[in-house]
């Protein structure tokens, strides 16, 4: 039988107020162009010589892994999955540079080490000694879905009692620059970066909401035998309450590869307020489409 | 666990050659395919496991536009997940339909005669996924660009973003039939997670079809990474040797088609083999070093071997990871020794072949484990001569080491049950269980 999934505790950092849930009460506003982070004091998460050794993204991702993990209560999950489009930019950004303008020799392996997209879930990993289950995501848009339908599949199936998802992006300028030739970015655009983190569990006890579905597919989507369909008749299929799609969310939190998961946030705490009890959250940002589905958890 | 996950399709492409049989010639002749690099534009005077074919002639191969700018990783897992669709559709549809080309895709006359086999009609009713692989994806495009884009102060709108989804992407583009697809990207164990996601997708029942593995080209921004680290021979390397001194850098993809076993049977699909177990496990010691008991590649091998409803004597060949630096294979000898104690299977390294190719390794090494099932034969670990302390004593030819060639083809063994490792920075460890009929 299929084990339901839960989330006991989700946490973000973006350009909303961070680690909190008031912000949604007076949302930020903001006009086009690039933003950073609204980021927290780091005091209660690590010391200043670890602080020194991190990048943002580093931090933003361990600090939010480290908020859901002291709100769930559960210390160690049995697995991490984690969701992001670009990586560690910054630090790919760096070496990449050095190399082209200064060539070849005494290239520094600082930045290289920890440019790969799974130095994110490592860090995480290595922080909180978790040796359990670790992977990592990158499919642009829909990298946040990605790494959620792991953690989905695996608590549904029983393989696991517990993980910790989430979706990391951070923005230089640089990328800021190469999003917006490749006209992924418009000049309209409120550009963005953001952490989201979330701690699923099997239990129901202290439970903010169900998942009830996790899907990704792209579009056109294909149903029975084969045949075409619409993503408007595919969420019309779930019949929630309130769907929160792109266009929705990302007035809120702008534009990056993660802002899907920053929006799952969001849901689980209007659920969680008892504002709705049932939302689909649609990613229909690119061809891919990343589908939500959460759920007010029923009684016992 | 349910119904066996069965592989019905392999495809791979490395520095010993395009699709299956070269490489099983190349395997079977211990002829390895390091050596100076040819295609890739650097400074650096260091051998690599370089793919023959250029981007070019990959393009001309695939029915691609010369002019379409393109990620030579896309090219690659293109190719490879080509050959593992034929194999897996070959037989099963016999009618020959036009099959609707991607309007993403720019096929010249070739492509559209030959690239995509009208019997793909019949796994596109199905619902199929891709997952692949990838640690930079297109970033040898990217390099090529950069410093062009940061020093023009025009807006250019030609500007494609590499990023290692788009790869993936590019992949399916060209076929236009998947449903759906995610990009696994935990550097060189990318291609053996994502087979694990393969399986999970599979047996929950929201795919019928998974193609999965890995693709990586080599890249001037991967090659100086690794030389950063010091951890790059400048001879061919020696996985396992008491002199060994690093990795030499590889590219290639290698992809696998898994569906359930009912599911194949019921279009008439042979399974070549079936992937029984899996694990994965995180060291959390390290970002880049493994951990010197091999603690992660030790629960990861495990797992595998006890969700196959195996015992370690069941395991009849180890496909190493193996990359020949100072670190991992001191720590996958300690993990190997860990889990197998006394009764150690033939384990080799097939690097010395193949160079590492990061994260295309998985799909890459997978493939070489079926093919030697199924063609009953041991890779050899090319360039081991001497022990080192504590490391394990890989499978060697001594025909080959005498130089007399190779004898591996006339001497046929019996693989029931094989292990494939893959070991990544962080500590990602991953290991596959794959089991013939």
């Amino acid at each position: 039988m299929r084990q339901k999934a839960y989330i006991r505790a989700a946490s973000q950092i973006s350009i909303q107020k961070p680690l909190c849930d008031d912000w949604m009460r007076e949302p930020m506003e903001y006009s086009q162009g690039l933003h950073h982070c609204l980021d927290p004091d780091w005091g209660p998460y690590f010391n200043p010589i670890q602080s020194r050794r991190m990048g943002n993204l580093m931090k933003r991702a361990l600090a939010t892994s480290l908020q859901v993990m002291r709100d769930s209560g559960i210390g160690n999950p049995d697995a991490i999955m984690t969701g992001t489009g670009l990586g560690c930019v910054e630090n790919t950004e760096i070496f990449l540079e050095k190399m082209c303008r200064e060539g070849e020799e005494m290239l520094p392996p600082t930045q290289f080490m920890q440019s790969t997209h799974n130095t994110i879930g490592s860090l995480v990993a290595i922080n909180i000694h978790c040796t359990g289950y670790n992977c990592t995501y990158s499919q642009d848009e829909i990298s946040f879905e990605s790494a959620l339908l792991d953690a989905f599949l695996q608590i549904s199936s029983g393989e696991i009692e517990s993980a910790l998802a989430g979706s990391h992006d951070e923005i230089t300028d640089t990328s800021y620059r190469f999003l917006r030739e490749s006209l992924w970015l418009d000049e309209k655009d409120v550009a963005s970066e953001g952490s989201a983190a979330l701690m699923l569990s099997s239990s129901q006890e202290k439970a903010l909401c169900e998942i009830a579905d996790v899907r990704i597919f792209r579009t056109p989507a294909k149903g029975a035998n084969g045949k075409a369909r619409r993503l408007d008749e595919i969420v019309d299929g779930y019949g929630a309450e309130y769907v929160m799609r792109s266009q929705d969310y990302m007035n809120l939190f702008g534009k990056n590869f993660s802002v899907s998961g920053l929006a799952c946030v969001a849901g689980v705490g209007l659920i969680a307020n008892g504002k709705y009890s049932n939302i689909l959250i649609i990613n229909d940002l690119g061809a891919d489409i990343g589908l939500v589905h959460l759920k007010k958890p029923c009684g016992n | 666990m349910g119904d066996r996950i069965a592989i019905t399709g392999a495809g791979i492409i490395s520095a010993i050659g395009a699709g299956k049989e070269e490489t099983l010639r190349w395997l079977l002749a211990c002829r390895s395919g390091i050596g100076p690099l040819r295609h890739l534009r650097t400074t650096h005077d260091l051998p690599c496991g370089e793919v023959a074919l250029s981007d070019d002639e990959l393009k001309s191969t695939l029915g691609i536009h010369s002019d379409q700018q393109i990620a030579r990783t896309s090219l690659l897992g293109i190719y490879a997940v080509r050959e593992a669709l034929r194999q897996a559709s070959s037989e099963s549809d016999p009618e020959q339909k036009e099959m609707p080309l991607s309007p993403n895709f720019q096929l010249n006359a070739i492509g559209k005669a030959s690239a995509i086999p009208n019997s793909f009609q019949e796994l596109k009713k199905q619902k199929i996924a891709l997952v692949s692989g990838t640690t930079v994806g297109g970033m040898d495009v990217t390099e090529r660009i950069f410093l062009n884009v940061l020093r023009s102060d025009e807006f250019n709108e030609y500007l494609k973003l590499h990023t290692c989804g788009s790869s993936t992407r590019d992949i399916a583009d060209y076929f236009g039939i998947f449903d759906s697809l995610t990009t696994t990207s935990t550097a060189c164990s990318s291609a053996a997670n994502s087979l694990i996601l393969a399986a999970r997708l599979i047996r929950s029942g929201r795919e019928d079809v998974v193609v999965a593995g890995g693709a990586e080209c080599l890249t001037k921004y991967h090659l100086n990474g690794f030389n950063s680290l010091m951890i790059l021979d400048s001879e061919p390397c020696r996985p396992f040797d008491a002199s060994r001194a690093g990795l030499n850098l590889g590219e290639g993809a290698g992809f696998l088609v898994l569906e359930s076993q009912a599911h194949a049977q019921a279009r008439g699909a042979e399974p070549l083999a079936f992937l029984d177990g899996y694990g994965n496990a995180c060291d959390a010691f390290h970002q880049t070093a493994s951990s010197p008991d091999g603690d992660g590649a030790y629960k990861a091998m495990n797992e595998a071997i006890a969700m196959a409803g195996l015992e370690p004597r069941d395991i009849d060949y180890v496909n190493a990871h193996g990359t020949g630096t100072v670190n991992n294979d001191e720590s996958e000898s300690r993990a190997l020794k860990r889990t197998f104690g006394e009764g150690m299977p033939p384990v080799s390294s097939t690097k010395s072949f193949t160079g590492h190719t990061t994260s295309a390794s998985g799909g890459i090494e997978s493939v070489i484990c079926l093919l030697a099932m199924l063609n009953g034969f041991i890779p050899v670990n090319l360039g081991w001569k001497t022990p080192f302390e504590g490391g394990i004593i890989p499978y060697v030819d001594t025909l080959a080491n005498q130089g007399s060639g190779c004898a591996s083809s006339d001497r046929k063994v019996q693989l029931e049950h094989v292990l494939c490792n893959s070991f990544a920075f962080g500590g990602n460890d991953t290991s596959l269980l794959f089991s013939r009929i």
